[in-house]
Parts: C-alpha cells; structure tokens; sequence
C-alpha cells in the first residue's frame, strides 16, 4: 500500500462519496409505517366497524348500509343539492360581485351589504332558519308590492294583486329550504372570488376595449371575464367540493332526500351508528375525490398559457442560457 | 378530454349526469320487508267528520309534523321515506275516523309546535309529552300515557334516585332533561358531585352513547327505553320503576279548539270499538293505554 502511493504521489484517493444520510427521516417512516399498520390492524381487526354491514347486508333482504335504497337515492339528493346550489352561487354571485364594483353607490353597498350578511351567518344556522322562515308569511307570491296597503288607501278591503302565490309551508321546506340557505350563502362568497378575479385583471384592457369601441357590457363578456375566469376557477373548484360536504348541514332543516339525513334515519332505527358514520365518510370520501380529480383538469385547461407551461418554457431557457447563452429558435420573444 | 367545443362538451356533462342518476335508480332491487302491515281500518264517522273544520274538510288532509326519530313511536321505514311507529298507526286511525288522509313530514323537534303554531302543520305527532309549558303554546289532546324510564348498561346497577357523579344520556329538549338537571341540582346542594348531562341531537345517539360505555345510563319515555333494550340485543337493560307518568298529546293550534275537541272524540271511539288497544298491542305498548282522552288535562 505504501509503496504504491509512494510511486503514484500524483494521483489522490478517488472520492469516496457517500449520500448525505437522513437519519431523521427514516425514523419518521419508521414511526409512520409503524402507524399504518396499526391503522390497518385497527381496521381489519376491529368488529365494531361491522363492514358487512356496511357493505354487504344490514338487514334481511337488504343491502350494506352503503348501497341501500333510500342511501342512494339521498346521494342523488346531495348531488342535485350540490349543483342546484352552486348554480344559485356562481350566477347570484357574479351579480352581486358586478354590483359591489359597480361605481354607483347604491348599488355597491347593497352588494357589500348582503355579502356582509351572508358571510358573517353560519351555514348550519341559516339552513335551520330556512326551515322555520315559514313562520313568517302564510303565501308567497309574486305581484304588485304592498297591495294590501295601496288597496286600503283607495278604500278597497284585501285587495288581492298577486297573480300566483303559493304556500309558504310548502316552498320553504326540505329540499327548497336547504337548497336557498346554501346558495344564497354560496353567493356570497362567490361574489368576493369573481371580485378579486376581475380586479386582478389590468385596467388596461378594459380600456383597451373601449377604446376599440366595445360597449360597457361586451367588455366585460368578452375582455374581463374569461381573463378573470382563470383565477376565478381554481377557487371556484374548492367551493364545490366544501359545498358537497356542507350538504350535510341540511339534515337539520330537516332535507329528508339527502345522504346524511338517511343516514341518521337508519341509525335511529337501528340503533347502530358507528357503522353508519363509517360509511358517511365513505360516500363523502367518494365524491369528493372525483370532483377533486375533476378540478385538476379543468384548472389545466383554464389556466392554459400561463402557470406550468410558461414555467416549463422558462426551463427551456435556462438550458439555453446554460449551454452557451443561445436561447433555442421559437422562444425569443419570452 | 376538454378540446371538443363548448357545446359539446356541456351535452357530454348532462349525458355523464343523466347516466349517473339512472345507474343509481337502477341498482338491483331490495326485498321490502315493511313492518307495517296496515291496521284494521276504521272506518269513518260520518256524524264525527261532519264537525271537522270547513277548511281543513276542504284540503281533506292532515298536514303532521314529527322527529321520525323516535322509535318506536315515530321512525322511518326501511324506504327512508315512510314514518311509522304507534303513534302514527294510532293517528292515522284518528284521521281515518274523520275522513281524512294523513302527511307525514320529518321535521326537528323543537320545530314542530311552532310550525303547528304557524300553519305549517295541521297537527304536532311526536309523542310530546303535555306540559304546562306546552299547553301555553298549543292546544293538547292526551292519547297515551308514558313515564320515564331509565336504562343501563346490562350488568350495571344504577339507581335513579342516586346517580350522583355518574355520566348520563338524554335527549335533547326531552321532558327528560329538566328531570335529570334537578337530579343534578338535587346532588350538589346535598353535597355530592353533580350529574354530567349529556344531551343528544337524536335518541339513537343518546341510546349508542350508552351502548358504547360513553355514559353510565340513559333516561327517556318508557316505550322508547323499553324499545331500545330490544333492538340492542341484550346489550342494555331497564333501570329501576316508570315515574313521573304523565300523557302524550297531540298538538294543534291554540285557536283551533274545535278541532281539538272532534279529534279527542274520534279518539275516544277509537277507544270504544277496539282499535286503540290493537295498535297498541301491536307496538308492544299496551302498558301506557288511557280509557279518557282530554283536551287540554290538568298536569302538574
């Protein structure tokens, strides 16, 4: 060995490189496999989860709790609850959000004014209310304004000007009830998502706009919108998936056809619940993960141009730089 | 996926929608096993259905609010959609004498004697216990008459009158809870550890909560607690006497004593040819049965 570098001084000792060791980490995955397995353990081993009941059959002639009738039927209530909802959300919210930028004082404070309300309510309190706001009128209809009282002060007794009214107890109920206290509230905040999408839109091209000689209206349709549209998706996407799980608030009012109201149906007649819980996650679980995988794509589509493209030519330059400072052909104009 | 055109795209997303909403409605079929077999009808009364009020005789039907939380008096069916129970057999009858036909509607609990206050319902349904608190608000027609039971983990000795330190489950807006805060207030003025009052949204919760070991024991109306022991398997048993007996009633509006007074009629004939005792029989609470529905009874 000695006479060997006595004769080869010149060359040193190849590196001997070592990975920088993370012994932290493996300690971490330790523990959390560690957990896991009890996790599976727990899952596996544990009888009170009862996952034939919840699967396969809970009671005679009947399927798991999962996949029985009146379950789907109030996952089907859930899911039109979710799109009725945030329809009332998107198309009331770009309303109001319009008005609040509007330059008409008036107008702007009755936008912030409702946002104000229905922003500072809890969900689960406004869709109680909703199913008590009943208490308030015997009929709702729609016709002249105060014709009871424009009827009296021409001397005619209950001058009925309402050309079709229905009952109140009948509107404001179930389905309705809940329907109204989410996508009113769902407004809301939508109304503060399409704001901050507007306003992140350079006043520039608006002016722009005008100045080609679009009218007020077509420049919002077709310069401000669809710009704003791509910061206003993501969010938006968001606001679907908490509206899915806020469904379940509407078990109180109470909604009959929605999944966590049948649920609980089944728990007080059965006097299971664990179970029945289990398989609440489940279905949530379930539609919420789709509409997650959903919303990757369409947030790719609308972001198109900018975001993981434009980052993707900036690499393409770096390369460039990094190779003797040539920017490849085609991305000179970056 | 999303280069097709706009138009396009949006007939896919219905057509997506549309096949989703099928396949959940056909999705093999469940043998119904409705535990209700309908009760021997009564027949209406002509001379009883004459002094309905015009405007209810008018609608034809009965508009009744109830927690369909509470078996066995008032629950849903495996449809998830029907109320039974004996309440509902037994007011259905009642309807029946009158000529009419019933709508159930799930409501909370604490909603429905202000919405029969306020017109949403016709009738309250909801084995409400009558109270003097109660007969402020609406008019009571007494059919049935339960007490509190207590119910116990089984193996587990409690004694109602001393449950002083321990963790007990009742439903929330329960006659049951003003019973078990004074027990608790009884406690600490003797000087004992209070009572921890757990209250529940719903009687299965209250019920599983015992089940489970969560809480020590659990009190409610006796066919309810009697009715849990059953369907639990064994798993919980009856602590102690029923006390406290006091009536159901139904509730109507508080103007409308006409209507109180032909529904305690019709009750009252139900009593008379037999069917009150079959619907009773039937839900195994028989226990509880009255001979003379009132109006608005005298409760402490």
């Amino acid at each position: 060995m000695t006479d060997q570098t006595q004769t080869e001084r010149a060359r040193p000792e190849a590196i001997k490189a070592v990975p920088v060791r993370h012994p932290g980490r493996w300690v971490t995955i330790a523990v959390l496999a560690v957990l896991a397995a009890m996790f599976i353990h727990l899952l596996v081993t544990n009888g009170q989860f009862r996952w034939s009941f919840i699967f396969l059959h809970y009671a005679e002639g009947k399927r798991g709790v999962m996949f029985t009738a009146p379950v789907l039927e109030g996952l089907r209530g859930t899911l039109l609850l979710t799109v009725f909802a945030m329809l009332i959300g998107v198309v009331l919210g770009v309303a109001v959000a319009i008005m609040r930028l509007s330059d008409n004082p008036i107008l702007s404070w009755t936008a912030a004014l409702y946002t104000w309300f229905f922003r500072a309510v809890p969900r689960l309190v406004l869709a109680v209310l909703f199913g008590n706001l009943n208490i308030l009128w015997t009929r709702i209809g729609f016709g002249l304004p105060f014709d009871r009282q424009i009827g009296r002060l021409f001397g005619i007794h209950d001058l009925n000007a309402q050309f079709y009214s229905i009952k109140a107890s009948d509107l404001l109920a179930g389905f309705v009830a809940g329907m109204l206290a989410l996508g009113l509230s769902e407004a809301a905040y939508m109304a503060e998502i399409v704001r901050a999408g507007i306003q992140s839109i350079d006043p520039g091209q608006a002016e722009a706009a005008v100045a080609l000689g679009l009218s007020r209206g077509q420049v919002l349709r077709r310069v401000v919108l669809p710009q704003a549209m791509r910061v206003i998706v993501p969010p938006t996407g968001n606001e679907v998936i908490a509206m899915v799980k806020d469904t379940s608030l509407v078990a109180y009012v109470p909604v009959t056809g929605e999944l966590f109201f049948q649920f609980q149906a089944i728990s007080a007649r059965t006097f299971v619940v664990l179970p029945v819980l289990v398989a609440a996650v489940i279905w949530y679980l379930i539609i919420c993960s789709v509409l997650m995988v959903i919303q990757f794509f369409v947030e790719r589509h609308f972001s198109r141009g900018y975001g993981s493209t434009s980052k993707a030519r900036q690499r393409l330059r770096d390369i460039g730089v990094e190779q003797g400072g040539r920017i490849p052909p085609g991305n000179e104009a970056i | 996926m999303f280069r097709n055109s706009p138009g396009r795209r949006a007939v896919l997303g219905l057509a997506a929608a549309a096949a989703l909403t099928l396949s959940l409605a056909a999705c093999g079929s469940e043998t119904d096993t409705t535990s209700s077999t309908p009760i021997a009808s009564a027949s209406a009364d002509t001379s009883l259905a004459d002094k309905v009020p015009a405007d209810i005789k008018a609608a034809g039907k009965l508009v009744i609010g109830t927690d369909s939380s509470y078996a066995p008096s008032e629950f849903l069916d495996t449809d998830g959609k029907t109320v039974i129970g004996f309440d509902v057999d037994l007011f259905n009858a009642v309807a029946q004498k009158l000529g009419l036909t019933t709508e159930w509607q799930s409501a909370t609990f604490d909603s429905i004697i202000p919405g029969v206050t306020s017109g949403k319902y016709n009738v309250g349904v909801s084995s409400f216990t009558v109270n003097a608190d109660r007969e402020k608000e609406a008019a009571m027609i007494s059919y049935f008459s339960a007490g509190t039971q207590w119910a116990a983990k089984a193996g587990v000795t409690i004694t109602p009158d001393d449950a002083c330190g321990k963790k007990i489950a009742v439903q929330t807006g329960t006659v049951q809870v003003d019973d078990i805060t004074a027990k608790s207030k009884a406690c600490t003025s003797g000087g004992k550890t209070k009572i921890t009052i757990d209250q529940y949204q719903k009687q299965s919760d209250a019920t599983n909560a015992v089940v489970t070991g969560k809480d020590d024991a659990m009190l409610a109306d006796s066919p309810v607690c009697a009715y849990a022991v059953k369907q639990t398997n064994g798993q919980l048993a009856l602590a102690g006497d029923i006390y406290d007996s006091a009536p159901y009633g139904y509730v109507v509006a508080k103007d409308k004593t006409d209507f109180a007074n032909v529904i305690q009629q019709a009750l009252q004939a139900l009593i008379t040819d037999g069917t009150y005792q079959t619907v009773l029989d039937k839900w195994g609470v028989s226990a509880g049965a009255i001979t003379t529905p009132e109006v608005n009874p005298k409760v402490s």
